[in-house]
């Protein structure tokens, strides 16, 4: 038994882990505190004012246990919405984060770096850097050129926003996003969503995992256009690793100590993991920036030019032992303080988001007794209100865009009613509603479109009458607004079993029964089946 | 006397030596064909090409998106078309990419066996050391040979370069036209026209890659070369050398970020301008849309939609 807890002892001894994992754990934690979103509730993702701000790291917003924005998909987003207003926001956090850390975040807090990190412990033969590795590493600016800036900004001429990295190629998003969602069976909508682009999103992902295993930060060093953005700013940083130029003898030691494709300490492709500076022979290499990081021997120096300068007889500034001692001392109390500040605003995280949060913000489904729907026959009185295939659609009154008055889906029966749930800020919405506009034309007598607008957001419920009459004027289509629910979601939208995800569409039949529902983007020839279906029953 | 340094190019002769190689290109091609040739180019003169089958599979990308483009635009999209047109320019690609990355892979583990160890610096100094050794060498005075033969490496560098700069260029201008060619971008096809920009744009960039992959590589080996001819030179010679360059001045930008009183401005000033840029963002509504996007599922952005 003692040499099972000695095995046990010196295992956790030989694999301690380091600061900087402790970090990037603590980091990755941190940003995805909402841990009751992957297994519980009513499926979705958090909404909160949190959400105003984004991590450093890369970290999908619509991933269940994020509780802040990802930088990359808000830049692209604020790309995408430059149509109508600049840019400003992000643009200001990206420099904000790049003058501040620069590449660090990349090496300290990003959760998927963490994740490569950990995959690339796995015990296998390892691709070296080479000098194919080198110019790989310059794919990740074209990205960033093509991907986050050139696309999204193309789309803007065609009004629609499109995040073109997030929807092509990151791997984050289906990890954390797709993945985290589908783990959670209060999502189970959404499988019947999975077509083509998440096959190609998945296999993409697979790769990357696989990659990650045997080269080291495969996404960070060829494909993260963050992580480009970040190091360009990596010498001005203010935080992070710098070289002494001077103390530096040119041996090369750091750079093939180094698992990145880097020509100097502190370049464009530095992480700042810090690796280095054990290998360095003259300590040239340091942390820049701040006392957090201060050497012991800066520290040193530190305490006895103070000393010298009291001039006391007590300590001289010869007492190397005495300033040793104060140097560690100092060392451990700031180390305990930061340790019990940090783990304390963990802990305060998780509390909220998992245990406050969900009691001051009930998810509360709206009462369908409430729905009021007089005038009906017996037979179809005892169905029941609902949001699946086979319930009675809840009923309620909503707001007509134009102003001309208001609409009831009691008002449709006896035509079958397609509802489509949009907002001027989904690309997918808009890319779906010439589909909607053709079904309405098509079926003119017979079938009801009525898209209904989001009304939570009140800047693009006021983009809505302006888009509507630039794209759809003389549409057969109804237009409609939600009720605004809270600061978050609408009241209809949610009533018929909305969880976030934009567009939502569902059909009626012609006593108002749910025949169909998707919370996802549809192609015309799935529309019509839905339609045709809906007539023949 | 000053030393002659120019490498002894004559605009008249190298037209003469062009139109010679143009004469004795049907000799050279039939002496290809035999096989002890083919064995020299795939092991020897694979960077030789990777080059010709870069500028073959752009040429062939290019006439099969032109036909694709004529035979009815892309719409409507389908996997069947895209692939009757571009498979054959993607299956050349994979091979032109498989020799890049054998190339290089042959030439890191030579590398490594000269050096004794793999030291990632190497290029970049080795480009410095040659370009200094270059710079102290009088090359006026050494001999013919020596003359000849680094002029033959430097030409060598510089048609790989030349071959680097126009794939880049065409595959630039290439994704350019595609990118704004409006009339194809439509609300109803966002998916078909992504995928095919995203198509174009990626193949030219992968190309472009290659180029410059098989440049660095050239680079690296004539760079290597260089040095070797130039010490040798230097060791038969010791006149040859010349006194020592000034030592090179740093950049302006560099010099402003390294003097701790510059920099301070500097962060100072791109913080307080990033401070400003939040403000404005959140004046204008900026934080408002990040929240808006932020509170709904992105389903396209995680594959779902």
């Amino acid at each position: 038994m003692k040499n099972i807890f000695t095995k046990i002892k010196n295992f956790s001894v030989r694999h301690a882990p380091t600061k900087r994992r402790l970090i990037q754990v603590y980091s990755a934690l941190l940003f995805n505190a909402n841990l009751k979103g992957y297994i519980s509730g009513s499926g979705g993702i958090f909404k909160g004012d949190t959400k105003n701000f984004c991590t450093p790291g890369l970290n999908c917003y619509s991933c269940p246990g994020a509780i802040t924005s990802c930088p990359l998909g808000a830049l692209q987003n604020a790309f995408a919405s430059s149509g109508k207003s600049a840019p400003y926001y992000m643009l200001g956090i990206i420099l904000l984060y790049c003058v501040m850390f620069g590449r660090w975040i990349c090496g300290w807090l990003c959760p998927f770096g963490l994740v490569q990190d950990l995959l690339h412990k796995i015990r296998t033969p390892k691709v070296k850097k080479s000098r194919i590795t080198k110019v790989l590493s310059v794919f990740k600016y074209i990205l960033l050129v093509v991907f986050v800036v050139i696309l999204p900004l193309i789309y803007v001429l065609r009004d629609i926003p499109l995040p073109a990295f997030c929807k092509y190629i990151c791997p984050e998003g289906t990890f954390g996003g797709a993945l985290g969602l589908l783990i959670n069976p209060a999502n189970d909508g959404f499988f019947s969503g999975l077509g083509p682009l998440f096959t190609w999103k998945f296999i993409l992902m697979i790769s990357f995992i696989v990659a990650a295993v045997f080269i080291y930060r495969v996404f960070c060093r060829f494909f993260c256009p963050l992580g480009a953005i970040y190091g360009l700013f990596n010498k001005i940083a203010i935080f992070g690793i710098k070289l002494e130029k001077k103390a530096c003898v040119d041996c090369g030691k750091c750079v093939t100590a180094c698992k990145l494709d880097i020509r100097e300490v502190g370049d464009r492709e530095c992480i700042q993991c810090g690796d280095c500076i054990a290998v360095c022979p003259t300590q040239a290499i340091t942390w820049k920036g701040s006392k957090i990081f201060l050497p012991k021997n800066d520290f040193e120096k530190d305490t006895s030019s103070v000393c010298s300068e009291d001039a006391t007889n007590v300590i001289t500034v010869n007492n190397n032992a005495v300033a040793e001692n104060a140097a560690e001392r100092f060392k451990k109390r700031s180390r305990i303080t930061a340790s019990v500040i940090l783990a304390s605003v963990l802990l305060a995280a998780l509390v909220y988001f998992n245990i406050v949060d969900p009691l001051i913000n009930k998810d509360e489904r709206p009462d369908y007794s409430d729905f009021d729907d007089e005038g009906v026959d017996e037979e179809l009185a005892k169905i029941p209100f609902g949001e699946e295939v086979g319930d009675r659609c809840p009923i309620m009154t909503l707001d007509l865009v134009d102003g001309s008055g208001s609409i009831s889906i009691s008002s449709l029966r006896g035509k079958v009613v397609v509802i489509n749930f949009w907002g001027t800020w989904c690309g997918p919405c808009k890319a779906e509603l010439p589909y909607f506009n053709r079904i309405a034309s098509e079926y003119e007598g017979e079938v009801v479109v009525l898209t209904i607008h989001t009304a939570y957001n009140k800047t693009s419920k006021a983009e809505a009458p302006g888009y509507i009459s630039e794209h759809f004027d003389g549409s057969k289509m109804l237009f409609a607004y939600d009720i605004p629910y809270d600061d978050y979601s609408d009241e209809y939208y949610t009533a018929l079993g909305g969880l976030g995800g934009y567009p939502m569409t569902l059909v009626l039949d012609d006593r108002g029964v749910i025949s169909f529902t998707k919370q996802n983007s549809m192609h015309y020839e799935e529309l019509k089946d839905a339609v045709e279906n809906a007539l023949n029953k | 006397m000053k030393p002659n340094k120019s490498l002894g190019f004559d605009f008249s002769a190298k037209i003469k030596s062009l139109s010679d190689k143009t004469k004795a290109l049907p000799k050279k091609l039939k002496n290809l064909l035999k096989k002890e040739n083919f064995k020299t180019l795939f092991t020897e003169k694979l960077d030789v090409l990777v080059s010709a089958l870069i500028i073959a599979t752009g040429i062939c990308f290019i006439v099969c998106d032109y036909i694709l483009f004529k035979s009815g635009g892309v719409r409507p999209y389908s996997a069947e078309r895209v692939g009757k047109f571009l498979i054959f320019p993607m299956i050349m690609l994979g091979i032109t990419a498989v020799f890049a990355f054998i190339d290089g892979l042959r030439k890191n583990r030579r590398t490594l066996c000269e050096r004794g160890g793999y030291n990632e610096m190497a290029n970049d100094r080795l480009g410095r050391i040659t370009k200094k050794l270059l710079a102290d060498f009088d090359l006026g005075s050494a001999s013919e040979e020596v003359k000849s033969e680094l002029s033959a490496l430097r030409k060598k560098r510089v048609n790989t370069l030349t071959v680097a700069i126009s794939t880049t260029s065409t595959a630039f201008v290439f994704s350019v036209i595609t990118l704004i060619n409006t009339d194809k971008f439509t609300v109803e096809h966002v998916n078909a026209d992504i995928a095919r920009a995203a198509c174009v744009i990626i193949f030219a960039s992968v190309l472009s890659f290659i180029a410059w992959c098989v440049y660095s590589s050239q680079c690296f080996n004539t760079r290597n070369e260089e040095r070797r001819i130039i010490r040798e030179a230097l060791r038969e010679n010791p006149d040859l050398r010349l006194p020592k360059a000034e030592k090179e001045q740093k950049g302006r930008l560099s010099r402003i970020i390294e003097s701790e009183k510059a920099g301070f401005i500097l962060k100072a000033l791109l913080l307080a301008v990033s401070l400003v840029l939040i403000v404005l963002g959140i004046m204008n509504g900026g934080m408002a849309d990040v929240l808006s996007k932020a509170v709904a599922i992105c389903m396209e952005c995680i594959g779902i939609g």
